[in-house]
């Protein structure tokens, strides 16, 4: 009897050193030489690229994008993780928070920037930059994604936000493109149709970071307002936020957005558009390129750039970091310098209409015809002074819910527009303080 | 050397020497050992009970020990109840404690009184058997879809330009679509209604077995007595189904509290906060916003209140009943 019990303790034992040992971290692949030493082949190197640009993008040209760069870098491996955008962001602060080792490089938002940080996920890129001047002298000079004095990400593309249209609806309804804030409400009015129930924009409020982009920033750029001072203190609850935040409360009680605008998403939005339900938008130039996997013959063009108090426009970008613990961060950067390269912006920037985030891209747009890219050289140029482009902020998901409460507040006349303003300024000014 | 503690010997002499014998050899003067037999049942629960370490306790314990650490650059320091302290000044914690009390109780409701209006009527003898069986695979249907496509689906048939409002405008004529999931007030009724239509078909099923498990002797009985449908229902049916409707009506309540799915795709806790249940604050918080410490804080002390009120519940529940009818 003894014997069967310790039999049995021995198997116990066994079982459960085999459950431990499956439950541990996988040795990582060696990356350097070879280590027999004999004539053996470099080894390939395998990293894994977590973003959410295949549907964006188009598939074919995404998969060539990665078979030009393996055919360049034979010993390196590029697997892809795509997630649909609305999951990115818990997915990456998920791996962050477990450690995970599993992504080498990622799509990031500026909003996602500090979470990450905080994780000590994201690498910081500056002595990246450093040590390679040439390829830093191909970013422009809003390519970087800072934060808190160090580099975090890289803009992959930069955003601008401006009205764009259906042009086929346009045409048939013999409308021409805003050029100015009045015309804009005029274009809106002649797109409404009581009797149909048609309107010519909806206006998504669910998303606080979107809202704050495209509607609050664009409409205070062209105040002359700021939403941080040269000081990175509050300014948005300016007079001139104020009169931003008062106009987009006027435009929403004029009956001329699709009703359910504090329940509507992107993705509604980006349905109206494509299928014509709508004819217009505030967003970035690659609503076309999403609204073509809709519509393919969908044809779509920025109005030409406008001015009220200033010229200014609201800018973003979606960038790019690599993870901090990834044991292949020299392939990673390779990738990098792939991406960003004159041969990758040029192509992505005209064949997806996307505004890539170098030079050589920015240079190209001068001779695009493009009817949307053409025109952003124009909102970039025009008074890039008062550009306003959303930088990384600390507690960025906090403050950026702190915002869209007042903005929703004053939309539903809750709270006038500097109370709501002030309050927002308030809770963002206590985690600005406590970041520095 | 011998085991004594098997010997037929050794065991007292009862006609069952050795299946008794081996139970129980650890009589005055000898070595005090777990006889194999009575290892076995340790051996076979063993692999389940590391299973259930694994996946419940060391979660819960490291949930714990995370509330109590903050971490700034990836490194975690221990900051005590700090979180927890911040937790109690928080308006938006008690916000979404508000709502999601709000959703747990209308939802519970809902689902326990359809359920059980829908059970009682497939239990009934029906014209056409076809026809109920047919109905009764109708009335499963909802409960078929994932939460995500549930989540589209309303979210579409809601809006403004969907078949709601389209009835509602186009054929009824009136002046403007109804903002189910855009209005503060409405939002949190449109999302509780469809957690209704998406879950009650579970508690359906649940109840119409509880229904076909009593006796009709039961029911002949009070019929003889005189005791019409209401009296029937309410004196027969209901304490006959009362453990089943416990059970359900606890796990309904556990699993109401931690929704995410059906909030993040209607409304993700919008307009105004006004559906932010605790645990969509949580995945904001930690999944979103990146703070783990904090949201491990809201974690814990949601579990424990939620512990709490199912014990109290229970207990009152239980209060009054007969030994062993209300246990399982």
């Amino acid at each position: 009897m003894q014997k069967r019990t310790r039999l049995s303790v021995l198997a116990a034992l066994l079982t459960l050193a085999l459950l431990l040992s499956a439950c541990a971290a996988q040795p990582a692949p060696a990356t350097g030489a070879a280590s027999d030493g004999d004539a053996m082949e470099e080894e390939v190197v395998e990293i894994t690229w977590l973003q959410w640009w295949v549907n964006e993008w188009g598939p074919d040209n995404h998969a060539q994008l990665i078979a030009d760069f393996e055919a360049q870098n034979p010993n390196i491996k590029v697997t892809v993780v795509d997630v649909p955008w609305p999951e990115m962001a818990g997915k990456l602060q998920a791996a962050a928070a477990g450690g995970s080792e599993s992504y080498d490089l990622f799509g990031t938002e500026s909003t996602w920037i500090a979470g990450l940080t905080k994780q000590g996920f994201i690498e910081d890129l500056g002595p990246w930059l450093e040590n390679d001047p040439e390829f830093a002298a191909k970013l422009t000079p809003t390519t970087p994604m800072n934060l808190l004095g160090e580099t975090r990400g890289l803009c992959l593309y930069l955003i601008p936000y401006q009205f764009a249209y259906n042009v086929d609806i346009f045409e048939e309804k013999g409308l021409e493109p805003p050029t100015n804030w009045d015309e804009f409400v005029a274009v809106l009015q002649a797109l409404r149709d009581e009797d149909s129930n048609a309107y010519g924009m909806s206006m998504p409020l669910q998303d606080g970071g979107f809202l704050l982009l495209r509607y609050f920033n664009f409409r205070l750029a062209q105040e002359g307002g700021q939403m941080l001072d040269a000081d990175g203190n509050v300014a948005f609850n300016s007079p001139e936020g104020v009169a931003a935040m008062t106009w987009w409360k006027d435009l929403y009680d004029m009956d001329l957005v699709v009703p359910g605008s504090f329940g509507e998403d992107q993705a509604l939005m980006l349905e109206f558009v494509a299928s014509g339900q709508t004819a217009a938008i505030i967003d970035g130039p690659f609503i076309w390129t999403k609204a073509k996997q809709i519509d393919p013959d969908i044809r779509m063009a920025y109005a030409p750039a406008w001015t009220h108090n200033t010229g200014g426009y609201s800018w973003a970008c979606s960038g790019m970091g690599i993870a901090a613990n990834s044991p292949h961060k020299e392939e990673a950067w390779e990738f990098f310098k792939y991406i960003y390269s004159d041969e990758v912006s040029l192509k992505m920037t005209e064949t997806v209409s996307l505004l890539w985030a170098t030079n050589a891209a920015v240079d190209s747009l001068a001779e695009s015809d493009d009817p949307m890219l053409s025109q952003v050289p124009a909102f970039a140029n025009q008074d890039p002074e008062n550009n306003i482009l959303f930088a990384p902020l600390p507690e960025a998901s906090k403050l950026i819910d702190a915002f869209q409460q007042a903005f929703q507040q004053v939309l539903a006349g809750e709270k006038d527009a500097q109370t709501a303003l002030d309050e927002a300024a308030a809770v963002w000014q206590a985690e600005l303080d406590a970041a520095k | 050397m011998r085991d004594e503690g098997t010997s037929p010997a050794a065991a007292p002499a009862t006609g069952q020497e050795t299946m008794i014998g081996e139970r129980t050899a650890t009589g005055p003067g000898r070595p005090r050992r777990l006889p194999w037999r009575q290892m076995n049942g340790y051996y076979f629960v063993g692999p389940a009970i590391l299973f259930f370490l694994f996946v419940s306790i060391f979660p819960l314990l490291r949930t714990i020990q995370m509330s109590l650490v903050d971490v700034e650059a990836g490194v975690p320091s221990f900051v005590g109840i700090r979180h927890y302290a911040n937790l109690v000044q928080d308006p938006w914690f008690w916000n979404s404690l508000s709502n999601v009390l709000t959703f747990t109780v209308s939802s519970v409701i809902l689902h326990i009184s359809m359920g059980m209006g829908l059970a009682l009527l497939l239990n009934e003898e029906w014209f056409n058997t076809t026809l109920r069986n047919f109905m009764r695979g109708l009335l499963i249907l909802p409960w078929v879809f994932s939460t995500a496509s549930s989540g589209l689906m309303w979210t579409l048939l809601y809006h403004p330009f969907g078949l709601l409002n389209y009835m509602w405008v186009g054929l009824l004529g009136q002046e403007a679509p109804i903002e189910f999931l855009a209005k503060p007030g409405l939002a949190m009724a449109s999302v509780v209604a469809v957690n209704t239509w998406k879950s009650y078909p579970f508690y359906m099923i649940i109840i119409l077995g509880g229904l076909q498990a009593i006796p009709a002797e039961i029911y002949e009985a009070a019929k003889v007595d005189g005791a019409n449908a209401w009296k029937r229902f309410w004196h027969v049916t209901l304490p006959q189904l009362r453990p089943i409707l416990i059970a359900i009506s606890t796990i309904d309540i556990i699993t109401t509290v931690g929704h995410v799915d059906l909030i993040r795709m209607l409304t993700r806790g919008g307009p105004l906060r006004s559906t932010e249940t605790v645990a969509y604050y949580i995945y904001k918080t930690a999944l979103l916003d990146g703070n783990l410490g904090y949201g491990a804080a809201v974690s814990t002390l949601m579990l424990i209140m939620l512990a709490i009120l199912i014990i109290l519940y229970l207990r009152v529940l239980s209060q009054g009943d007969e030994a062993g009818e209300t246990s399982f």
